[in-house]
């Protein structure tokens, strides 16, 4: 028997023309209650034990074929409500049979919907934004090179994006939605369904009553949605206050930065439906040990959703009290870092050492012992002469990634650039502004002395006299310090048409992020100790260090703008510019440099958590015997 | 697989049995329990403070706010508008509790949140309403959603064209459609917006390159599937505007740009000619040639013709690896255009297209949509 209308719809369509198996159709099921005069009204919504049930059915698992690829979507962290979507990979049994997608879900989403801009969507990073410290938030733009985040547009579309959801649910308990089920199927499955149902005598279909359904009142759905989603939001406000430049308290802590990015996760997911397990932080993040033990991270809903049908927050994670995390739980949770990951991939690298080393000098300035004692006076002092090295060695990381991909060209960078060519799997996409970069990540920078230098860049250096640059006050190495460490950040006090005298390249640089970070935290006497220590490391190590001016980070030779130039310092401490600093002096004449490796610091490599850890001075230098034998040389200088 | 789907539209192929909630007590509760243990520590003492500022009465339209009553005369109301409109307002910093006010109200949010001691656990069953005494049956439609279809010509279309010369880039797909095309997403595969048909409901028309295609890292905001416009110039350029000129009479083709840049240079014009500030966005118009049914067969013949002539000239000379490039268009670019494929698409008809029958289903398909289609498949 042919479908009875078929004849009719071929005269419309030009089927002949068109492969059966090329056209597809989305065929909807719609179960809606009907509108009553007098009721409230009704909104349906999928049974996830149903949905879970028809996915393993449409697996059709006694067939071998590829997996099907389903989405669970909880509605509003409950265990048995929400909805599905089955994609069938090419080899599956539903796409050979014609089904290629399949999604259920209840249609009261609708009310949110605007052109498919939702509530407080996947994409809004306003909430991150608002959620991290202004430091964190400068580095990021800078350093991502995008505009500055703006607290006022965060704050209106926070509260834009809640009007709509309260004008979504508050006093539209008359209206009713329905759940829906759609297929998109090929033109060729659709008319073998017709016959089917044909051969089988047109049976009735989805007759009531409807188990794979709840009905619940609307009201009730839209209250719950509210009871939902309001604390959620208060608490979020009364987290974020400490970022709010506007608030009598403008500084957030590193906790508090992941309690509101933890809050707004939870906040999005709040007043609809949600695929909660792509978030480990809230399902489930299990890492194991090295001991094979396991470890628990995160907030675990999984757990608690499938024991109380509900995602209670479990109290040992907070202390309410100091609205923050209980004692040692932060560190279960990552930093925002990889929430804005998923928005602004580009630049990944670049950004994640930003952001650890943000980190690490939250970590030391915020555990800086603040006794008076002998021990606490000594531990400060290493800890800050720690930071001044991990700020030096940040500058060194600077120096060596600005170059390769800055637009002077040099030997070496030729060769890495053919050496990644030759890679082709870890060949960086380049676009044509950036045929210049190199991309490059230095985990352990090379030395900034002359023979360094010139083994890395693989050629001679180009050198800068004193020239222009020294009538303007940068002769000395001090002058150069004063400009690469301290004029800087002294000019972000100043009013922003004052600061635009530092151009191209300066506000990307992470040392200088961290510097800023460090002054933030610290209180001016130890923030000027801090770069007493710097200053004493860049004058005994920073030997050879590349020209820079106000306008430019990297300054060209004046010779050849194709090549930056550098600066070269003769003494041991290397006060004054060497002058001229001639290529083709031997080297021999640079002996005296081999004193000055930094990688042989002894706080060259020792960790950030090793540093600030409980561990006393005394078990420290136990670890680092050669830490001791250094304090106590400095103790006795 | 019709088999199954036959099954599942009879009776949806879920859980066989259901066991039956339990009573409600303080360990298990409903969605109703749950919305009145909140409400009671929303309690008027706490006044609005535990509220967000987007969910305080005063920010919200009287219809939003918690003391509205159906009923209500809103002749009286005076006009409200969003206070985040209101760029003062939104300047303010969230409200927020002093650290005594926190104080009092951190264990009220500790229980909130929490539950408290021992959270119960919620059974939405309670509030199942088809179990107990469900007096409104619910119906159940069919519909159609929306229709997509590979095409193999332009001669499938029985309606007026309205052929986009310049091609608007933000027409590209920007989500999955759950389909392939050898192999590859369709959405991933670069395309450009050739034109529409219809008007209820509205087709585009779409052309993919699969040539073009990348293996390249995508994002939701980069799927890399734009054709640049240099090869859309000379798919206009070298194929389909001569094709229409050789085919449209003097009189039909008046209104024909003669080259893409012309057809560019108009859609700018609205933009730019007579604007007096320099800073203004500037928006593309979309130029359209509304081209008649009678004329596809040949165009397209003429189109896919001298396409394939290009490319064959492209692929030899790339055999030859010869250098010479006498004309002004690149002949090479034309290679993107090997193995190209028309796609139809039309979405969003589910409000409108629905019956209460599946049987009936087609009919209705075919009188609200395909009754449009009827001029034009």
């Amino acid at each position: 028997m042919r479908f009875s209308n078929w004849d009719q719809i071929e005269s419309k369509l030009d089927v002949r023309s068109i492969d059966e198996n090329r056209m597809y159709l989305d065929l909807g099921i719609v179960t809606i209650t009907p509108k009553a005069r007098v009721s409230p009204g009704y909104t349906a919504k999928h049974k996830l034990c149903c949905l879970n049930e028809f996915k393993e059915q449409l697996q059709m698992g006694h067939l071998q074929a590829s997996k099907l690829k389903v989405v669970d979507y909880l509605w509003c962290f409950l265990r048995d409500v929400g909805g599905m979507t089955i994609v069938g990979p090419v080899k599956s049994i539903s796409r050979l049979g014609g089904l290629v997608y399949t999604q259920m879900y209840s249609q009261d989403k609708l009310s949110f919907d605007a052109q498919k801009h939702f509530p407080l969507g996947a994409d809004d990073d306003t909430l991150i934004a608002m959620s991290l410290g202004e430091q964190y938030r400068e580095a990021i733009c800078a350093i991502l090179g995008i505009e500055r985040f703006d607290m006022n547009a965060c704050r209106l579309s926070f509260n834009h994006s809640g009007l709509r959801i309260m004008q979504s649910i508050r006093n539209q308990g008359w209206r009713d939605f329905a759940a829906r089920e759609e297929f998109r199927i090929t033109l060729k499955l659709y008319k073998a369904l017709n016959q089917e149902l044909r051969d089988r005598g047109s049976p009735p279909l989805r007759t009531f009553p409807h188990d794979n359904l709840f009905f619940f009142e609307t009201q009730l759905t839209h209250q719950f949605v509210e009871f939902n989603t309001l604390p959620l939001a208060r608490w979020y406000q009364e987290v974020v206050r400490w970022a709010d430049s506007k608030a009598p308290t403008s500084q957030i802590g590193t906790d508090r930065q992941k309690l509101a990015v933890l809050i707004s996760l939870l906040l999005k997911h709040s007043y609809s439906t949600g695929f909660l397990a792509k978030f480990p932080v809230m399902w489930q993040k299990i890492t194991r040990n090295e001991d094979d033990s396991t470890l628990e991270l995160g907030l675990g809903l999984k757990a608690i959703i499938k024991e109380f049908g509900y995602a209670w927050l479990p109290h040992e994670i907070f202390n309410f009290s100091i609205n923050s995390f209980a004692d040692g739980v932060a560190d279960r949770f990552p930093f925002p870092i990889s929430t804005i990951q998923q928005n602004y991939r580009r630049r990944g690298g670049a950004r994640k050492t930003s952001m650890e080393l943000m980190q690490e000098v939250d970590q030391v300035c915020g555990r800086l012992p603040l006794g008076t004692n002998k021990s606490d006076e000594d531990k400060a002092f290493v800890m800050l002469t720690w930071l001044a090295m991990r700020i030096i060695k940040e500058y060194m990381r600077n120096v060596w990634t600005s170059l390769f991909q800055s637009n002077y060209e040099f030997a070496g960078k030729q060769a890495e650039r053919e050496k990644q060519m030759a890679n082709p799997r870890k060949r960086p996409r380049t676009t044509a502004r950036q045929e210049s970069y190199v991309f490059i990540s230095f985990d352990i920078p090379p030395n900034l002395l002359y023979t360094s230098v010139r083994r890395k860049l693989g050629e001679k250096l180009k050198v800068c006299g004193l020239g222009s640059r020294g009538k303007k006050g940068h002769q000395t190495k001090d002058a150069i310090f004063n400009l690469l460490f301290v004029e800087y950040i002294d000019s972000l006090d100043q009013p922003q048409d004052q600061r635009s005298s530092f151009k191209s390249g300066w506000k990307d640089k992470s040392y200088l992020h961290a510097l800023m970070q460090a002054q933030h935290a610290l209180d001016a006497a130890k923030y000027k100790q801090l770069l007493v220590h710097i200053r004493r490391l860049f004058r005994y190590y920073c030997r050879c260090v590349p020209n820079v001016s106000r306008d430019r980070w990297l300054a060209p030779c004046s010779q050849d703008k194709t090549k930056n130039s550098w600066m070269g310092f003769d003494t041991l401490y290397g006060l004054r510019m060497r002058r001229p600093l001639n290529p083709h002096e031997p080297w021999s004449s640079w002996q005296d440099e081999l004193g000055a490796d930094i990688h042989r610091h002894v706080l060259w490599n020792v960790p950030c958590d090793q540093i600030t850890g409980t561990d006393s001075l005394k078990t420290l230098m136990i670890n680092y015997p050669r830490l001791k034998r250094w304090i106590e040389g400095v103790v006795a200088e | 697989m019709a088999s199954f789907l036959a099954d599942h539209l009879e009776n949806f192929k879920g859980c066989e049995h259901h066991d039956r909630p339990p009573p409600e007590s303080p360990d298990v509760i409903s969605l109703q329990g749950f919305v009145d243990l909140r409400r009671q520590l929303y309690n008027p003492d706490n006044g609005q403070q535990l509220y967000p500022d987007f969910a305080r009465d005063a920010y919200l339209p009287q219809q939003a706010r918690s003391d509205y009553l159906p009923d209500q005369d809103l002749r009286d109301d005076p006009e409200w508008f969003s206070p985040w409109d209101d760029s003062t307002r939104s300047k303010e910093p969230f409200h927020h509790m002093s650290r005594t006010d926190w104080q009092r109200h951190y264990s009220t949010f500790e229980e909130i949140l929490t539950g408290g001691e021992n959270p119960p656990k919620l059974d939405v069953r309670l509030d199942d309403q088809s179990s107990m005494h469900f007096t409104p049956r619910p119906k159940v439609t069919h519909d159609f959603d929306s229709v997509l279809a590979f095409i193999p010509s332009l001669a499938s279309i029985k309606t007026v064209l309205r052929l986009s010369l310049t091609s608007n880039p933000a027409r590209n797909f920007k989500a999955s459609l759950h389909l392939a095309h050898r192999g590859r997403p369709l959405h991933h595969i670069p395309h450009f917006f050739l034109g529409s048909f219809g008007h209820d409901p509205p087709f585009n028309l779409f052309l993919f390159l699969p040539n073009l295609f990348r293996n390249v890292k995508r994002t939701r905001r980069h799927l890399h599937n734009h054709v640049p416009e240099h090869l859309r110039r000379d798919f206009m350029d070298l194929c389909l505007l001569p094709a229409l000129r050789k085919t449209l009479s003097s009189k039909e083709r008046q209104s024909l740009p003669s080259y893409y840049y012309a057809a560019k240079a108009k859609s700018q014009a609205s933009a730019v000619e007579g604007n007096r500030y320099a800073n203004t966005k500037r928006t593309m118009q979309e130029i359209s040639f509304d081209l008649d049914p009678r004329h596809f067969d040949k165009v397209w013949r003429l189109c896919v013709e001298s396409l394939n002539n290009k490319i064959s000239e492209a692929e030899a000379e790339e055999r030859s690896e010869s250098e010479e490039d006498s004309s002004g268009i690149d002949g090479a670019n034309m290679l993107a255009f090997k193995g190209f494929q028309l796609f139809v698409d039309s979405k969003g008809h589910k409000d409108r297209v629905s019956s209460s029958s599946f049987y009936q289903l087609a009919s209705v398909f075919k009188k609200k949509v395909l009754s449009r289609l009827h001029e034009i498949l």
